[in-house]
């Protein structure tokens, strides 16, 4: 199997893209088709892939929004207090660095175990499910990392 | 939806394809040619069947699309409107040029 074969099979498998559209695309591809047009024609095959169960159902967005909420705050509720009281031992700022490495490890491992429970949730739709919790994790990273920086800032000047 | 009618029984993703590259020098994706197949089945206009999976299709089945009474009868009322909006223009009369 060549090697843009077995890409593209993973991109259908794990983004559920339709049968059909993906037979088609292999086999007009082996029709000496170009690898450009290959990657075009997957690349709009996953964008219907997640766009179409968004334009069949409004509310999927909101429900991966509202589970990925409820399951960062049950986690944080079971796991952010041990987690804090761990991270702040031991005293001291020379481990600093290895301590936000952790931190990013756990961040990751909290993420990704969430959007597992989502994906087994949502498994007929998960690929909009996922890139929906996806956004909007970032964006509140992105909204408290600007709020903490701003609140430096504010701390220097005084 | 020409393009199904025009294919009849063989319908499915590719010659469709195929068809509207053929015919207007442009293929299009295969994501939106299925994301108006999906809407016109939706619409009662066509209807689809899976057919045999095939090796050289990863193993995969061709859906079959085929036009309803009720898709011809969208058809035919599609070129009567278009044919009087197109009656009556006097710049567009006498060939392409």
């Amino acid at each position: 199997m060549k090697q843009e074969h077995k890409m593209a099979n993973w991109l259908f498998e794990h983004l559920a893209v339709d049968a059909a559209v993906a037979g088609d695309i292999l086999e007009e591809y082996e029709r000496r088709r170009s690898r450009i047009w290959f990657a075009k024609q997957v690349m709009v095959a996953v964008c219907a892939s997640v766009w179409n169960p968004v334009r069949d159902d409004k509310l999927i967005v909101l429900r991966a929004m509202f589970i990925g909420w409820g399951a960062v705050s049950a986690w944080s509720l079971l796991i952010g207090y041990p987690w804090q009281l761990l991270r702040s031992w031991p005293p001291g700022p020379s481990l600093a660095p290895a301590k936000g490495f952790l931190t990013l490890l756990f961040l990751l491992a909290t993420n990704a175990a969430i959007a597992w429970v989502l994906a087994r949730i949502e498994h007929t739709r998960r690929a909009i499910t996922l890139l929906a919790f996806l956004i909007f994790q970032s964006a509140c990273y992105v909204y408290a990392t600007y709020e903490e920086g701003r609140r430096l800032m504010v701390d220097s000047i005084d | 939806m020409l393009a199904v009618i025009r294919l009849g029984e063989g319908a499915y993703g590719v010659p469709v394809y195929r068809e509207i590259e053929e015919q207007t020098g442009r293929g299009p994706a295969f994501g939106t040619v299925y994301a108006t197949l999906d809407r016109l089945e939706r619409k009662g206009l066509v209807r689809s069947d899976l057919g045999d999976p095939t090796p050289e299709r990863g193993g995969r089945a061709k859906r079959y699309f085929r036009a309803t009474a009720k898709g011809l009868r969208a058809v035919r009322q599609a070129r009567h409107v278009l044919t009087k909006l197109w009656r009556g223009l006097p710049e567009l009369e006498g060939g392409i040029a």
